[in-house]
């Protein structure tokens, strides 16, 4: 951290932390009320005029007990600390000493102070100077009223009400703040290890909490506060209902799930259009050019493909903060954690999934909220095995081949049969996962049910593309190198005078093709077949445009080429290109494509893990090539010996 | 009648004082954190689907958490 001043926003999940993080910053990022979403930190500028302009502020993950700066002497800690309290625990531990850390901001819910008043005495015990912020002050006033002087006096602290919806009370903390941390703080000021406490301690702490509450509130509990939680309480009658709640909840999800198909649809096919003039745009300059050649049809192609689906991914992420600021996510969560623990899952396992269905990226990012590792790592295998977008067009376009010139809602109903199918797939395997998968390691799931609130418009979009743009940021290099990876297979050694079949053919990824051909032949494919199912480990989408090529590029029928290059610009799965794969040919004669290779590729691409910018994250967020290489040898083996049991099967 | 038992055990809807709190140090310390401790009334409001999870209802606010995270918090009706 460079030598600016800084403030640490520290509190519990769920206290309205990151909305005060945004009003400080005037930078919208994680705004959640479902505990833990906050694993990453983020530092932002303070934006205030009473401050100096170089003070910055960093948002930590939420906690509801503070690590001790220093672990205890002994190996074995009976508390296995949550994922949130090891990075705020490096956060602290980085910053002290090393930057200029003026003070902390202790964040807490003020309509369930009772419950985390502990961590005010837990941070004095560390003697670090810090400022109280009450969140939802406004919603504490109807309730039930505290003195703040007075609850001041007893804690020794400066305390700032803050009202959650409007950001009032912002600039009072800030320029309390300025005043209250007039030096950086050091370590000999500290007390490192204070904060591990007995339980005898910590129940002598709740409950001169719970004494400080009762002396400072000004009344007892009224009507309004019973009308705010009786209306929770009835809608938590239905919603978590024992049996209709799991309806509701399918019923919330389908809504979910198919607006992010039918709301992304025209940015979609904006985004599609865009890199399709781009391609042909950059082309035009100077296709025998590796460098441009290697622009147009690597990285434009790559990126094309993957910023197709942003615009699900940005929907997908207001569709989940929806649910979270309305306080609906966390009763969802425990809805599914009885049945996804009989499988070696968390309720918390339900993000991630819900994630994977647009895009298994950002569904693997979000794994990070699972405290237990052997539950994370079930997750992040079975997520490649839902319906993500990339799947789509390769299935529109073998559905619509084999369903070709018949009713319309024959392939949507096997396009329904193949979502099941993926989830129901998902489920087995964790189940067998689970069954295989030992550990000791404990898991547990305490969760709150926040009360039902409506979430704020701006801050969900706001938040919601600060959330894209970190999935763009980080998808973007892993995207990148494999699309160079794979542009060189397909065009190295580089010979411009060869057609462009003759490249692809005497290419390294067209010499493998002619390689594995004996193997693409036993699930009814062959060497360009073959090809195209490697490009696809770019991302899955791209088979159906090399597909393209190369049935382009390997036939004679100059109409049928100008018909196909058609269809690659405006949608390659348009009905000239099924009408290339029907007449495309074996060297014997006999049809590449028939109803059992089709089935074949539809049984391989639901199983298989192609999309290696997945493979990249998986490693970077397990931090083992082991666990991330089995996955991949296990789901893309798993997806072959089926497709060609299907195959053998229907032929 | 006075009767004391294991929170998962307790009837739904009858209020109790959490008397005890044993077992795994590491759920003893989660439920800690979320402000469970000796002699707080606490409520099992209903269980959710598979029976598995429990509705409890602690200091007003309401919080979920597995049967064996229930099984730690010994309880004991008013009268």
């Amino acid at each position: 951290m460079s030598t600016s001043n800084y403030l640490i926003l520290i509190g519990p999940p769920n206290s309205g932390k990151s909305t005060l993080f945004n009003w400080i910053t005037g930078y919208k990022r994680q705004v959640v009320n479902y505990p833990g979403s906050t694993v990453d930190l983020s530092i932002g500028i303070i934006q205030n005029k009473h401050t100096d302009p170089a003070w910055k502020i960093v948002d930590t993950p939420g906690v509801y007990h503070l690590p001790a700066l220093k672990d205890p002497p002994s190996k074995k800690h009976l508390y296995i600390k949550p994922a949130e309290e090891q990075v705020l625990q490096q956060i602290l531990r980085d910053t002290i000493g090393k930057s200029e850390l003026r003070g902390v901001v202790l964040t807490l819910d003020s309509t369930r102070l009772a419950r985390q008043l502990p961590l005010v005495f837990y941070l004095k015990a560390t003697k670090m100077p810090f400022i109280l912020a009450l969140s939802m002050y406004d919603l504490q006033k109807k309730q039930t009223p505290i003195n703040i002087a007075l609850l001041s006096k007893w804690l020794k602290i400066p305390i700032c009400p803050i009202e959650g919806l409007l950001g009032g009370g912002v600039k009072e903390l800030l320029q309390t703040a300025q005043t209250y941390f007039k030096k950086s703080i050091s370590k000999q000021d500290l007390s490192l290890d204070t904060a591990t406490w007995s339980e005898t301690t910590q129940e002598i702490l709740l409950k001169k909490s719970q004494d400080i509450i009762n002396k400072v509130q000004t009344k007892n509990a009224s009507d309004k506060q019973n009308s705010i939680t009786n209306k929770t309480k009835k809608i938590d009658a239905w919603l978590l209902h024992p049996l209709f709640g799991f309806f509701f909840l399918i019923g919330i999800l389908f809504i979910f799930f198919s607006s992010i198909f039918w709301l992304a649809a025209p940015l979609m096919n904006l985004t599609d259009s865009g890199f399709t003039y781009l391609v042909h745009y950059v082309s035009n300059i100077n296709n025998i050019n590796p460098i441009i050649h290697f622009l147009a049809n690597g990285m434009l192609t790559s990126f094309g493909a993957f910023f197709v689906f942003v615009p699900q991914v940005f929907i997908l992420f207001v569709g989940i903060h929806f649910l979270d600021q309305s306080g609906y996510l966390a009763r969802a969560v425990s809805l599914v954690d009885g049945p996804f623990s009989r499988i070696g899952l968390s309720g918390k396992s339900l993000i991630p999934f819900l994630s994977g269905f647009a895009c298994a990226i950002p569904a693997v990012l979000s794994t990070r909220n699972i405290s237990s590792k052997k539950e994370k790592w079930i997750s992040i295998f079975v997520i490649p095995l839902m319906t993500c977008s990339a799947r789509l067009p390769v299935y529109v376009l073998l559905l619509s081949f084999l369903f070709y010139g018949k009713a319309a809602w024959m392939p949507g109903l096997l396009m329904a049969f193949l979502y099941f199918l993926s989830l129901a797939l998902g489920i087995v395997t964790a189940g067998i996962l689970n069954a295989f998968f030992k550990s000791n390691e404990k898991s547990n799931f305490l969760i709150d049910l926040p009360l039902y609130r409506r979430p704020i418009l701006s801050n969900l979009l706001a938040i919601s593309w600060s959330r894209t743009k970190y999935f763009i940021l980080k998808a973007g290099p892993v995207i990148f190198l494999f699309a160079l990876l794979m542009w060189g297979a397909m065009h190295l050694p580089y010979r411009p005078h060869l057609s462009p079949k003759a490249q692809i053919q005497q290419s390294y990824a067209g010499q493998f093709g002619k390689w594995i051909e004996p193997a693409v032949e036993k699930i009814g494919g062959d060497w360009r077949v073959g090809i195209s199912l490697l490009s696809a480990f770019v991302a899955r989408e791209v088979f159906v445009s090399v597909l393209a090529v190369m049935l382009q590029n390997t036939t004679e029928d100059t109409n049928k080429i100008t018909q196909v290059n058609q269809s690659v610009a405006s949608n390659t799965s348009s009905d000239s290109l099924i009408a290339t794969m029907r007449s495309a040919r074996r060297l014997d004669g006999k049809p590449l494509f028939s109803f059992a290779s089709v089935m074949a590729l539809l049984m391989f691409f639901m199983l298989s893990l192609q999309c290696l910018s997945t493979t990249g994250i998986v490693y970077k967020e397990t931090g083992s090539w082991k666990l991330a290489g089995l996955q991949l040898a296990i789901l893309n083996g798993l997806a072959y010996i089926s497709a060609m049991l299907i195959f053998q099967l229907l032929s | 009648m006075k009767m004391t038992c294991n929170l998962k055990d307790l009837p739904t809807k009858s209020p109790a004082r959490i008397i005890n709190m044993h077992g795994d140090p590491h759920i003893i310390q989660c439920l800690m954190n979320l402000g469970i401790r000796n002699s707080i009334f606490i409520k099992v409001v209903g269980k959710l689907f598979f029976g598995s999870n429990y509705i409890i209802e602690v200091l007003g606010e309401r919080l979920v958490l597995r049967k064996h995270e229930a099984q730690c918090l010994q309880v004991t009706t008013s009268s």
